[in-house]
């Protein structure tokens, strides 16, 4: 299966994982199988609205199964949900390598959200 | 490095003052002027733009005429009126959906990116500052914040600088949010007025919506101290601390004027001196010292 | 008459101005235009008593049995409000533009239209201002989550009675609300304050309205002699009008905080504004 981490960077499991879903400048994505490492730029970076939701279109055109990130906002949440991929949220993002990330999914270390990052929808109440 | 972003939700309530007068008195600093529909903070700092780069912020129909044979159905399909008459497309009524350009017969019409905008990159009074204009009636003005935003973000660690100060745009839309995303703390310049404190509601939602710190700026407290108070504890309830509080203070009307920063003007006045309070807990607070 | 009230920078005093004008004049019709943020309520105290109704635009529905997942309309949408997962769509209205394209391309006619909310129009025809002689008002409130205040301004205009003074008080700024706003008006009023931040931002709401063709002139909010200069400068060199110089004054700032419009404590500036507005009439007849 497919595991994606949201990144800072790409090159190497040594960059910061990114706290952002549908910002974020990368996905590193571990393909379990082969055990390999891609990294694929995020087109959704600079989209004026629906950043997350193209992200989710990404990551369903890549075939990746479980997603590990810092925070998911309720547009994505939903896509996410319908898509049928897991996500797994860091504590602390900013402190964790993506490889540091990946280790803490395996050794069951994450939890998963029971709703999108926030409960309000940003701008009028 | 950290990054502070400084937001009022209502216009006008002195957030670009505080930003570059804070700047001032802040080592290894950087700016981002993130108002790009009227940046003004270059009007107090006085910069020399290094660089320039153009922005492409959105992507139109365009018609090749060689190829279009007027038959008319652009026109008649476009929800937005945008193609005229004489079968002209008008740039600023064109939402670039692309429906035109689906389904042309004639395979006229293509979608072309259009600048819309300028990034500059400068050196100025307190170090460094990014700063950009959007063309007039220009949309999409939340993508060009991103992009000053990490441009900013970018040339600070180049310059291995402690602090990116983001002076924000005004509002609770799009670029409000692409302005505060990612930042460490958000000041929140505030004035104690009946439409003030409306704006200033909407932006404390932002703010737990992002998980982003704010910390609380009154601004002419004195023309309404019982709203003063109310702001004070309306925001202490949101976890939003209070910082400090400016009187109606004329010294920084008179160095507006002047277009100089209100230290440089008056180094004591009642501003200069809640300025330098909310350095020390900038200090204390987000960069750790 | 049409007068739209504007200002490049926020803050500068456009509602001040727009609802102390509206309270000095008869028969005037008064459009809050800033859908996001409507605030001149808070001056000219409306009462809606139910007087309101929704605004919608259309969003598409996909019909899953006809829906093959070819994936056209997801490729096609611009505004990033289609997904496909799977075999199957799943829309984002809130990120939807309107603009059917993807009913129309559909090569399997799976998509119709459903409507979605963008905002609602409320309006009085009575205020609990003692000053306000006649006045019908109106504001337009954006739906949350809505991107485009565009749609909702031009619904809100279908309402403007032509044989009234209309004023419309625009958003703040130069985006396409603000064009929206001021579009088919007979005169703009720009307000602007007596500082490089002020005379910034005027230059740029003077390009927007040159762009317009629409005549205009200047009101100086929190106006001082020695400041004034700088406004008054660029307007002689532009040959712009100033049309009205409300003082930089503390208790204006007072009333102001506590949602009191000045004209109503200072009855005698009724006159000023009369004034301007007659001057605006010969200015655009």
């Amino acid at each position: 299966m497919k595991i994606a981490v949201t990144a800072r960077d790409k090159g190497s499991t040594d960059v910061e994982a990114d706290s952002r879903f549908g910002r974020c400048r990368c996905f590193a994505i571990y393909n379990t199988e082969k055990e390999k490492w891609d990294f694929i730029e995020n087109r959704s970076l600079e989209a004026s609205h629906g950043a997350g939701v193209q992200a989710v279109q990404t990551l369903t055109d890549q075939g990746v199964s479980v997603l590990i990130t810092g925070r998911v906002g309720p547009k994505a949440f939903r896509g996410l949900q319908q898509a049928g991929i897991e996500i797994y949220l860091l504590e602390d993002p900013g402190e964790s390598t993506v490889g540091e990330a990946l280790a803490a999914y395996n050794n069951s270390e994450l939890s998963q959200p029971a709703g999108p990052s926030s409960r309000r929808h940003p701008g009028r109440r | 490095m950290k990054k502070l972003a400084v937001i009022s939700g209502k216009g006008g309530t002195g957030k670009t003052t505080f930003a570059a007068n804070l700047a001032l008195i802040t080592d290894s600093v950087m700016l981002a002027d993130c108002d790009v529909d009227a940046p003004n903070l270059h009007l107090l700092l006085s910069p020399e733009i290094i660089k320039s780069q153009d922005f492409y912020g959105a992507r139109l129909a365009v018609k090749d005429a060689d190829r279009c044979s007027d038959c008319g159905l652009c026109r008649e399909l476009c929800h937005f009126q945008a193609i005229d008459a004489a079968g002209q497309i008008m740039d600023y009524k064109c939402e670039g959906c692309g429906l035109c350009v689906a389904c042309c017969p004639e395979r006229a019409l293509k979608l072309v990116e259009h600048k819309t905008g300028d990034i500059f990159f400068s050196s100025c009074r307190s170090g460094s500052l990014v700063h950009a204009r959007l063309k007039i009636g220009a949309e999409n003005s939340g993508k060009l914040v991103s992009r000053v935003k990490t441009e900013a973000e970018k040339w600070a660690a180049e310059q291995g600088q402690q602090l990116v100060i983001i002076d924000g745009s005004p509002g609770v839309g799009c670029p409000v949010i692409a302005s505060l995303s990612g930042a460490d703390g958000a000041l929140l310049i505030s004035e104690p007025t009946l439409s003030g404190i409306s704006d200033l509601k909407r932006i404390a939602d932002l703010l737990e919506h992002f998980s982003i710190p704010g910390y609380l700026i009154i601004n002419k407290h004195d023309i309404n101290e019982e709203l003063t108070d109310y702001l004070i504890d309306y925001c202490q309830e949101r976890n939003i601390p209070l910082w400090a509080k400016v009187p109606f203070d004329t010294a920084v009307v008179r160095a507006l004027e002047r277009g100089e920063p209100v230290l440089e003007y008056s180094a004591d006045s009642p501003f200069s001196r809640q300025l330098k309070q909310v350095k020390a807990m900038l200090e204390e607070r987000i960069l750790g010292k | 008459m049409i007068i739209t009230i504007m200002s490049g920078k926020g803050g500068t005093g456009k509602t001040t101005a727009a609802v102390n004008l509206a309270l000095s004049l008869k028969n005037v019709q008064f459009l809050d235009a800033d859908v996001e943020e409507p605030d001149a309520s808070i001056f000219l105290k409306p009462e809606f008593s139910q007087q309101e109704k929704t605004i919608w635009r259309n969003v598409p529905e996909i019909d899953e049995e006809k829906c093959t997942g070819c994936r056209k309309c997801v490729d096609f949408c611009q505004y990033n409000a289609l997904v496909l997962l799977g075999e199957r769509i799943l829309v984002y209205p809130e990120l939807c533009g309107s603009c059917t394209g993807c009913r129309i391309i559909c090569p399997e006619d799976a998509i119709s239209d459903q409507k979605r909310q963008v905002g609602t129009i409320s309006w009085s025809t009575n205020t609990e201002s003692e000053k306000a002689d006649s006045l019908e008002f109106w504001q337009g409130l954006l739906t949350i989550g809505e991107a485009s205040a565009v749609p909702l301004i031009a619904e809100l205009k279908k309402n403007i009675s032509e044989d009234k003074t209309v004023i419309i008080d625009a958003p703040p700024g130069a985006s396409c609300s603000v064009i929206e706003s001021a579009g088919g008006s007979s005169f703009v009023i720009l307000v602007t304050e007596p500082t490089p931040f002020g005379l910034h931002d005027l230059k740029i709401a003077v390009e927007l309205t040159e762009k317009l063709g629409i005549p205009y002139g200047v009101i100086i909010n929190r106006s001082e002699t020695e400041a004034d200069k700088i406004i008054i400068d660029y307007c002689q060199e532009q040959e712009i009008t100033i049309l009205l110089k409300i003082p930089f004054s503390r208790e204006i700032a007072e009333l102001y905080s506590r949602g009191i419009p000045f004209v109503e404590e200072k009855p005698e500036w009724q006159e000023k504004f009369r004034k301007m507005a007659a001057a605006i009439e010969g200015m655009t007849a």
